[in-house]
């Protein structure tokens, strides 16, 4: 099938942005010129929880250049109760940056402290101090998937584990935006350029929080610098309230300090998981706890969490429960996926000392137990659409030559003296999937036979909007040079593309502009139709390159430039959304399948450590993840990239620690969260591989992949178990995890 | 940060005097000064920044009668790549290309790189958040908080980790630091609150001696990322060699130290020795004997001694 199609898959087109990332033009919120404007800063909370009794802010207001301060008595949205160190306390409008920054020193905050707790751990104890955002406790929700019978699938076991982890870190994706805005106020239309993942989202925040008719809010969504969760920072109303007080043009830029202290983190989790199991490794039974740190966000994203912790292993009896907890801290929220890096984490390490405590092959016992082709989802009973993880988890044992090395835990020592040791971890990811979201999209015809893409989505550069052109371009039978991007989530212009998160894009979005090209293809075949002499019947036609011919005589064609110069009023528009699922056919599955996505990724790696030191060496680390089908294909890989530079950080690095006495962060900087650099990155041990199973739900049999190709670090902790024979279960893997794991710290 | 006067000296003098004035700031590359004012991090902000790099004839680096002689505002690239430093001071030329990235070593200067503040993170956070002992507090707030990177050695009220890389080498090369009112030894240039410069007195120049023939010298560090970072632990051995023995050394740790750290000790486990893997285990033993850990930091000890053994071991 990948031969009949002339743009999808096709290595050497480039990026829709590409131009203008590489020469620096493209634009971000804050460089938006309108003349003078004003630049604002907001000022954080001191204490983990308190009440703002009063504020004085007139020593600000005296300062030359300063020209509003506003509080929560103006920015909607804002509580006069804070409930986190860095919660928004106050903004500054002025004439610069540094007086900006210079008045928030001189605002006078007197606050009601009151008690908090920022450890989980206490936060769960009878009597610990109320967060305050629920009345009875820190609790704030439990999920369950309750599934056969647990105490019979323990009866049947042979063998059980009991597998408890520690806290998993919490990471910051801080993107290079993160809220910033420019807002400006003209005859009572508020008009706000955003770096936003969801821009029409915002223009509804905008709406609501300002009471305003949505014909009077105009958001144009910027470039933002990448979002990886973080992009809805939801700050924005700040400088809106600003503009309006000043009736000045007013630009909030927030500083990495902003996005540290006031951004979402990915939540912290640990679990405590028993597992049974008979002689031969079929699993009979798990049953799982799992506890998450949502920090200050009452509706933390880890409901899901069971879901992640269980999804690809086969087991009739299971109980998986999660018990979310609320602290003083920074809300947490979604970082370049939600539950599966811990998830994948917290099952994959369980399942490697069960295959221990069998005897087995730890690559063995989970190729007898994952779902394989066919089985349907163990709880709704549901048929995947395709699923290859057994084949993923094979090829990324081949990848690091594992039949040939594998070995004991604790086993080999090399000539340096470093342990060695290998692992191969699997899941199968329940992102890349669709968005229950309706997504519209609308595509415009040129009288020269180009086409435009009007795109009401974001400018997180991550190929996305690229990806579309393709499903355009192929649809059309276009070149792909001929699809150009149009406006980019200006709201008031382009039809709603939906939230670009969840790794939902490619298909939700894709499939609305598949659907809205399918709507063009119509109208152009309809009128090409018409001009061969002599007349055809638009289903005899087909497209390629630019060109519309006879399916059967290939040689009369006619190109799009002169069909479209003719008729110059060719709109393709479309809403999808679930219904669109259904629109496509996709490798076994007739259109019309009430079929279940997941997105299969496996990972192999070999480390050594280094066991007076505490170093790991990544000697070798191979994803083989199976995205359906490859459309950008220059794109899909760099995501793939992008995903184990991101795994790489959560093994090693990625931590955002805070004082436990104040909440107050510790590191809230790039020197001390230590995202690694170029320098840090093994690049030649690490090695991506995408498959095409060609059967996920979008268009031409694609998913999306954002998510699922980050989500794998567990196969470091699985690799330094197998090196060590003792586990380290707290991430990162620093030499303080690894030296305390081995009793020498 | 806030609106400052920006004054550029022209000698020595001029500098001290604003200096004693109060309420200055000297700034030489500004890579760390900078970020102090943008963070807010001390109690107080100077209405008046100094800029020192318009004095003339204190940027050389050059060899005279067999001494060493860096003025204070070399720059840490030029120290690292010079010919003369890795011709006989090879520890501080090693040493001062690990500071940091390219882009502030081509900035930052050797007296900066000296009299930088402190990187405890307590210290360091913005809006004097933790007033701490360093900052005229009561506590320091690093004993019952987290303590995973700080001193191990030295501590004494304040458990601060000592972030220069090149006071480090510069100690066990015996260097001498000179300023517009006197000439101090390097070991005796900091305490454990931070440098004992004067209100009126700061860093003109850099002296070192040479090394006798036959000297090793060895600079090696452990940092979490290896593209640019502090040290979380640092060793600085120079040692005269006979044979195969080692004859005389000096080995002084850093980072995971409230500021240089000769460890006498475990100079004398080296002294008269062979480099071997028995006596360099039992130097490492020696060089951490009189740690003393927080609740999250003994790995460091562990370390420490991994990275002094090491060190020795290079010697051979």
């Amino acid at each position: 099938m990948a031969d009949e199609l002339s743009v999808i898959g096709k290595p050497g087109n480039i990026d829709q942005q590409a131009v203008e990332c590489v020469t620096g033009t493209i634009e971000f919120p804050n460089d938006v010129y309108m003349g003078q404007k004003l630049h604002a800063k907001i000022l954080g909370s001191t204490h983990a929880h308190a009440r703002v009794v009063s504020i004085d802010a007139s020593a600000a207001l005296a300062l030359d250049g300063v020209e509003a301060v506003v509080t929560h008595e103006d920015v909607p949205g804002w509580s006069d109760v804070k409930y986190h160190v860095g919660d928004a306390v106050a903004a500054v409008a002025a004439r610069d940056e540094n007086t900006a920054y210079h008045a928030l020193t001189l605002i006078e905050v007197e606050y009601e402290v009151r008690a908090h707790v920022v450890d989980p751990d206490e936060a769960m104890q009878p009597g610990a101090p109320l967060v305050g955002l629920f009345p009875d406790g820190n609790t704030t929700l439990r999920t369950d998937i309750v599934r056969g019978d647990i105490e019979a699938g323990f009866a049947q076991a042979d063998v059980t584990i009991e597998d408890e982890s520690g806290w998993t870190n919490r990471w910051q994706n801080s993107p290079i935006g993160g809220g910033n805005t420019t807002a400006w106020w003209q005859d009572e239309i508020l008009h706000a350029w955003v770096d936003t993942q969801n821009p029409h989202g915002e223009h509804n925040g905008f709406v609501g929080s300002f009471a305003l008719p949505h014909n009077k809010v105009r958001v144009f969504a910027h470039a933002a610098g990448g979002g990886f969760g973080g992009g809805r920072a939801a700050v924005q109303a700040v400088a809106a309230a600003l503009a309006k007080k000043t009736g000045k043009v007013v630009s909030l830029h927030t500083d990495k300090r902003d996005n540290f202290s006031r951004g979402v983190t990915h939540f912290a989790c640990k679990s405590k998981i028993k597992m049974g199991a008979k002689n031969d490794g079929t699993l009979t039974a798990i049953d799982a706890q799992f506890w998450g740190d949502g920090g200050v966000n009452t509706r933390p994203p880890y409901n899901g969490l069971p879901d992640c912790l269980q999804i690809g292993i086969r087991c009739p009896n299971a109980n998986f429960k999660v018990t979310g907890i609320i602290t003083n801290a920074p809300p947490s929220g979604y970082y370049r996926c939600v539950q599966h890096p811990p998830g994948a984490f917290l099952m994959n390490t369980a399942l490697e000392a069960m295959a221990e405590k069998l005897g087995m092959d730890p690559l063995e016992f989970r190729l007898k137990n994952v779902l394989t082709l066919g089985e349907p989802d163990q709880d709704n009973g549901r048929a995947f659409s395709f699923n290859t993880l057994t084949e993923c988890l094979q090829d990324a044992a081949s990848g690091i030559g594992y039949a040939a090395g594998k070995h004991a835990p604790g086993a080999k020592t090399l000539p340096d003296g470093r342990k060695h040791g290998m692992a191969v971890t699997g899941h199968l990811d329940g992102h890349g999937g669709y968005s229950g979201t309706g997504r519209a999209a609308i595509i415009t015809l040129r009288p020269d036979g180009t086409c435009f893409l009007n795109l009401g989505i974001s400018r997180s550069a991550c190929g996305t909007q690229t990806a579309h052109c393709h499903f355009v371009a192929e649809t059309l039978g276009l070149k792909y040079e001929d699809v150009k991007t149009g406006d980019w989530g200006a709201t008031a212009v382009t039809a709603d593309g939906g939230m670009q998160a969840g790794s939902t894009n490619t298909n939700s979005t894709g499939a609305a502009f598949t659907v809205a090209a399918r709507d063009a293809r119509e109208q152009l075949f309809e009128a090409a139709a018409k001009m061969f002499d002599p007349p055809v019947n638009a289903a005899d036609l087909d497209a390629r390159d630019s060109k519309i011919f006879l399916k059967s005589d290939p040689a009369k064609s006619l190109t799009h430039k002169e069909v479209c110069a003719r008729n110059q009023r060719i709109i393709g528009k479309a809403r999808a959304g679930w219904d669109a699922v259904l629109q496509f056919d996709v490798g076994p599955w007739p259109a019309g399948t009430p079929a279940n996505q997941r997105v299969p990724v496996a990972s192999g790696a070999e480390v050594a450590v280094d066991t007076e030191s505490g170093e790991v060496e990544v000697l070798k680390w191979v994803m083989v993840t199976d995205i359906g089908r490859v459309v950008y294909y220059d794109g899909a890989h760099a995501q793939a990239w992008a995903g184990l530079y991101h795994m790489f950080w959560q093994a090693f690095f990625g931590e955002h620690i805070y004082d436990r006495e104040t909440g107050m962060s510790l590191n809230p900087n790039f020197l001390n969260h230590r995202w690694p650099a170029s320098l840090d990155i093994p690049y030649d041990a690490l090695q991506e591989v995408l498959k095409e199973g060609n059967s996920g739900l979008g268009p031409y049999g694609a998913t999306g992949m954002g998510e699922p190709c980050a989500s794998q670090y567990c196969v470091i902790a699985c690799a330094i178990y197998n090196a060590l024979g003792v586990w380290c279960k707290e991430p990162p893997f620093t030499p303080w995890k690894i030296l305390k794991a081995l009793g020498k710290a | 940060m806030n609106q400052f006067n920006h004054v550029n000296a022209s000698t020595v003098a001029e500098a001290a005097s604003l200096k004693a004035g109060g309420n200055a700031a000297l700034m030489a590359g500004g890579t760390d000064l900078l970020t102090t004012l943008i963070d807010y991090i001390n109690p107080t902000q100077p209405a008046t920044v100094v800029n020192l790099k318009n004095i003339p004839n204190l940027d050389y680096i050059k060899e005279e009668s067999g001494m060493l002689k860096i003025g204070a505002l070399a720059r840490l690239t030029d120290i690292a790549d010079s010919s003369v430093v890795k011709d006989k001071w090879a520890a501080l030329a090693e040493a001062a290309g690990k500071v940091a990235t390219p882009q502030i070593r081509n900035m930052g200067t050797i007296a900066g790189n000296l009299c930088q503040e402190s990187r405890c993170w307590y210290y360091r956070s913005a809006n004097n958040y933790f007033h701490c002992l360093r900052k005229g507090g009561v506590i320091c707030q690093a004993v019952p908080g987290n303590n995973t990177y700080h001193a191990i050695l030295g501590g004494s009220g304040c458990f601060s980790p000592f972030p220069s890389d090149t006071a480090i080498a510069l100690t066990a090369l015996g260097a001498t630091v000179v300023t517009n009112k006197r000439s101090i030894g390097i070991e005796d240039f900091y305490e454990v609150l931070g440098n004992t410069l004067g209100n009126d007195e700061l860093v003109t120049e850099i002296q070192v001696a040479a090394p006798a023939s036959g000297t090793k010298q060895v600079y090696s560090r452990y940092a979490l990322r290896k593209s640019f970072d502090f040290p979380v632990s640092c060793v600085a051995i120079v040692a005269t060699m006979s044979g195969s023995n080692v004859s005389d050394c000096k080995i002084v740790l850093g980072g995971c130290v409230t500021r240089p750290w000769r460890v006498t000790g475990a100079e004398d486990a080296l002294k008269g020795k062979a480099v071997n893997e028995a006596n360099a285990e039992a130097v490492g033993t020696e060089a951490v004997k009189g740690a003393l850990a927080l609740p999250y930091n003994k790995w460091l000890i562990q370390l420490t001694k991994t990275l002094v053994k090491r060190a020795v071991l290079s010697l051979a």
